[in-house]
């Protein structure tokens, strides 16, 4: 793998995370803004907003490094025709659906209004944009775009409300993060359980049969992303079943007795930074799944 | 536990496999050494692919090839070659996949051998 090929994988993951992290937000703030004070709302929405140009300038550093890492050097960076090919080759159609998607939601950005219908329906469209190029098109399958379609809006749901309760936890009021993690947590269920099984849909979809997950290099790094997809399970399972009901009930550490107690807020903080970092390792094993080998012949 | 069930299934069920394109063969064949220089560069692949980028170089230097990146997607891509002096030429290619729009790419040599007296 040359540094160009390097460098088009870390875009990707960087791409990946600030886009679905933005809707993501769009989501949460639609979801919980009746529970926030408007203080939290404005600091999730500059968020969104900062995650939004960062999905953007990635947009755009995907197709540039791609370009480059076909030449093989900078300089195709500057060459219009390979930047042409890359942009009709699918690039530029996810391109286009992903920048209108994460433009949508600006106006309600805006404002202190709850996010509505269009904004949602853009942050949707950003966040499966990913769905319109890539190795589930091969053959022409659409019925399988529609399933990783799924997975990424289940993706989004979950990583997009990650930032933004870790920012409640730094809160004073941790009665109020409780408040949002209980409701968060109500939908994440059945959000969780769609994210796995379309992606494992996907994924025997691509692969043929589960003895290519240790047969091929494309499914040794599916395992390794399947891995760290069970410890963010598991971290996830931690927060709900012990801190969500320990931040309710102020019994997160011995000697604490008042409910929506600020050491289990901090607890849960921490917990939440650990989903965050296994996240991002997660979007850098798709990325290089989805770059660098294909799915087995 | 449903899920479980559901994902195991999924894993289990057989499916068509889905691949990248390969590379299957060239003109001249890789790691070959061809007493006649050869006219035309080929590469031959499993499925429809655009060519992006060809570089031949010998020596460290590289060689002027022209090609039509504009040309319809195809399993087999030609490139006339110019006339080529005795030595070993390294080629490097990339390409993107019709279907998928995905980057594939490699490098191969041959050699050109010095003719006979």
């Amino acid at each position: 793998m040359g540094p160009w090929d390097a460098a088009a994988v870390a875009v990707k993951a960087v791409l990946y995370g600030a886009t679905l992290a933005a809707a993501g937000g769009v989501f949460f703030l639609t979801y919980s803004a009746s529970l926030l004070e408007a203080l939290d709302r404005a600091a999730i929405r500059r968020r969104v907003a900062l995650l939004t140009a960062v999905a953007m300038v990635a947009t755009a550093a995907r197709i540039l490094v791609t370009a480059a890492s076909m030449s093989g050097e900078a300089s195709g960076m500057l060459d219009a025709g390979l930047l042409g090919l890359v942009w009709h080759g699918g690039e530029g159609r996810a391109a286009v659906v992903r920048a209108a998607g994460l433009l949508l939601p600006a106006p309600a950005l805006a404002t202190d209004r709850r996010p509505r219908v269009w904004a949602n329906a853009g942050a949707c469209g950003a966040a499966t944009s990913f769905a319109w190029v890539g190795h589930i098109h091969i053959h022409g399958l659409r019925w399988t775009a529609l399933v990783l379609a799924i997975h990424l809006l289940a993706a989004a749901f979950w990583v997009g409300a990650l930032w933004p309760l870790r920012l409640l936890t730094r809160g004073d009021d941790a009665g109020r993060v409780a408040a949002v993690v209980a409701r968060f947590g109500s939908l994440a269920l059945g959000a969780v359980g769609l994210l796995v099984l379309a992606g494992i849909v996907v994924l025997a979809t691509l692969l043929g049969s589960a003895s290519e997950l240790w047969r091929s290099d494309y499914g040794r790094v599916a395992c390794i992303k399947l891995a760290l997809v069970g410890c963010l399970l598991a971290f996830a399972a931690f927060n709900k079943l012990r801190l969500t009901p320990r931040l309710s009930a102020g019994l997160c550490e011995p000697g604490l007795r008042a409910p929506g107690d600020r050491a289990a807020a901090r607890a849960l903080s921490r917990s939440i930074g650990a989903e965050m970092a296994l996240a991002g390792a997660i979007f850098l094993a798709t990325a290089a799944l989805t770059s660098l080998s294909g799915p087995p012949a | 536990m449903l899920w479980a069930v559901c994902a195991a299934a999924a894993m289990l069920s057989p499916m068509p496999a889905f691949a990248h394109a390969k590379l299957l063969s060239t003109s001249p064949t890789a790691g070959a050494q061809v007493d006649v220089p050869p006219k035309a560069l080929t590469l031959r692949f499993d499925e429809e692919v655009q060519l992006a980028v060809l570089k031949l170089s010998t020596g460290g230097t590289d060689i002027p090839v022209p090609f039509d990146r504009g040309a319809q997607a195809a399993p087999e891509v030609t490139v006339a070659l110019p006339d080529l002096a005795p030595g070993t030429y390294r080629v490097q290619w990339s390409a993107l996949t019709a279907d998928d729009g995905h980057v594939v790419k490699g490098t191969f040599s041959f050699v050109v051998a010095a003719a006979a007296h």
